[in-house]
């Protein structure tokens, strides 16, 4: 075997593969175009490769989940606690963190949550915000089963708005406020009241209660 | 209170392992379902034997969830199966070896079926054959092929086995393989190299075909 057969044959493997450089392959096909031993050696890996390629795949049993249930038995939390906010929040920073040797995508989302917190800030410094803050505030100091009766139905879109948002994020998890069954019956009743107007003003007026 | 709503968390890898590390089952259970069939297959494809492939691949899962506390995040979930795979492999033959010792002997059993073999022969599970392999003929030659390359596979050492195994049938790249058998990237090349010529001698007479 002359000097450029060995040399050829022995990249021939990665040449099958297309893993060689654009240099050596150039230099692998140029010798197979004049060398006839190297290009049948050439057929015979890729006849190999394919045969070894086309193997059947086989399947596990059907009981194979139950039996590595069995041996995983006692290793597993037998009640898992459900996720809390905070534990969501940490998780997250965890994927971020893990993800941060993706560099560039996480830069754009970084530039993305910077800004959403530009457009939040300037929001809460608009008047409509400051208007809505002291209503809220206005709420708070009052007894909360006395002032409800007297809500304007905007504003209880405004706590529907707010309860829905919640429940958005918080739908595993249920109220801890002892006070929030009466507030929330408080809001049926003042929304019965005003349904009228309450219609006229927000088609979202109504308390969901499928995310309690 | 009313229905709850489904919350959807996330389900890459990397949330999965997270997940995992929370000691969480539903995404153990996900990374199972991924991952079963390709770490079952190549512990199949280099011990040989299907009942023992299916008790190592439950120890795969085992063990991952045990070393879960001492995951790197900079591994991919598959190179890191794929390693206690091919560690609880070395072990199996070890443990072979001297159980073969003992008894004076023992050939390798090729006892489970693949998808191309007909059911009823043999042990092992049962299998959904497509339409376009139901022809008897067909099937017994691929079953037989399936034989003689698996036979080939055995005769390689262990470690250019894993290599061919790792890059011909899971599509894995050297540089995943080099992780995982911690060797440089020009020691997996040459393994993939000298597997690929012995497989070429020993299965010359199916090359033509």
């Amino acid at each position: 075997m002359s000097k450029e057969c060995s040399q050829a044959r022995g990249l021939l493997s990665e040449y099958v593969d297309g893993s060689l450089s654009a240099d050596s392959a150039w230099q692998v096909r140029m010798h197979l175009t004049v060398c006839a031993d190297c290009a049948e050696a050439l057929q015979q890996l890729r006849a190999t490769v394919a045969l070894v390629r086309g193997l059947s795949r086989v399947q596990v049993s059907a009981d194979f989940d139950a039996k590595l249930a069995a041996k995983m038995s006692g290793l597993m939390p037998r009640h898992p606690s459900r996720s809390t906010t905070v534990d969501n929040l940490k998780r997250a920073l965890r994927i971020a963190a893990i993800r941060w040797q993706d560099g560039p995508r996480l830069l754009i989302a970084g530039a993305g949550a910077a800004m959403a917190c530009a457009v939040v800030a300037l929001a809460m410094l608009s008047p409509n915000f400051v208007g809505t803050a002291s209503r809220v505030q206005t709420y708070r100091s009052q007894s909360p089963i006395a002032s409800f009766a007297s809500v304007p139905s905007a504003d209880l879109a405004f706590v529907a708005a707010c309860s829905n948002q919640h429940a958005q994020y918080e739908s595993n998890q249920s109220i801890a406020d002892p006070t929030a069954d009466i507030v929330a019956a408080r809001v049926d009743e003042a929304g019965a009241a005003s349904t009228g107007a309450a219609a006229a003003d927000s088609g979202n007026l109504a308390y969901s209660t499928d995310t309690e | 209170l009313g229905s709850e709503k489904v919350i959807c968390l996330p389900n890459t890898d990397t949330a999965l392992i997270v997940r995992c590390q929370e000691r969480d089952p539903a995404a153990f259970d996900e990374i199972v379902t991924r991952y079963k069939q390709k770490i079952f297959n190549y512990v199949y494809r280099m011990i040989g034997n299907g009942d023992e492939a299916e008790d190592v691949t439950q120890d795969v899962f085992v063990k991952m969830y045990v070393s879960l506390p001492s995951f790197r995040s900079e591994a991919s979930i598959t190179t890191w199966l794929f390693k206690i795979a091919g560690n609880l492999c070395i072990d199996r033959y070890r443990k072979r070896s001297r159980r073969e010792q003992a008894m004076g002997g023992e050939t390798i059993s090729l006892d489970y079926r693949s998808e191309a073999e007909p059911s009823g022969a043999g042990g092992g599970p049962t299998v959904e054959v497509p339409d376009r392999d139901t022809e008897p003929q067909r099937i017994l030659e691929q079953a037989e092929l399936d034989r003689q390359i698996q036979a080939a596979l055995a005769e390689l050492p262990d470690k250019m086995r894993a290599v061919v195994l790792l890059h011909d049938i899971e599509g894995l790249s050297y540089e995943e393989i080099a992780q995982i058998e911690r060797c440089p990237l020009g020691t997996i090349k040459s393994r993939l190299f000298n597997a690929r010529q012995q497989l070429r001698k020993l299965l010359t007479p199916y090359l033509q075909s």
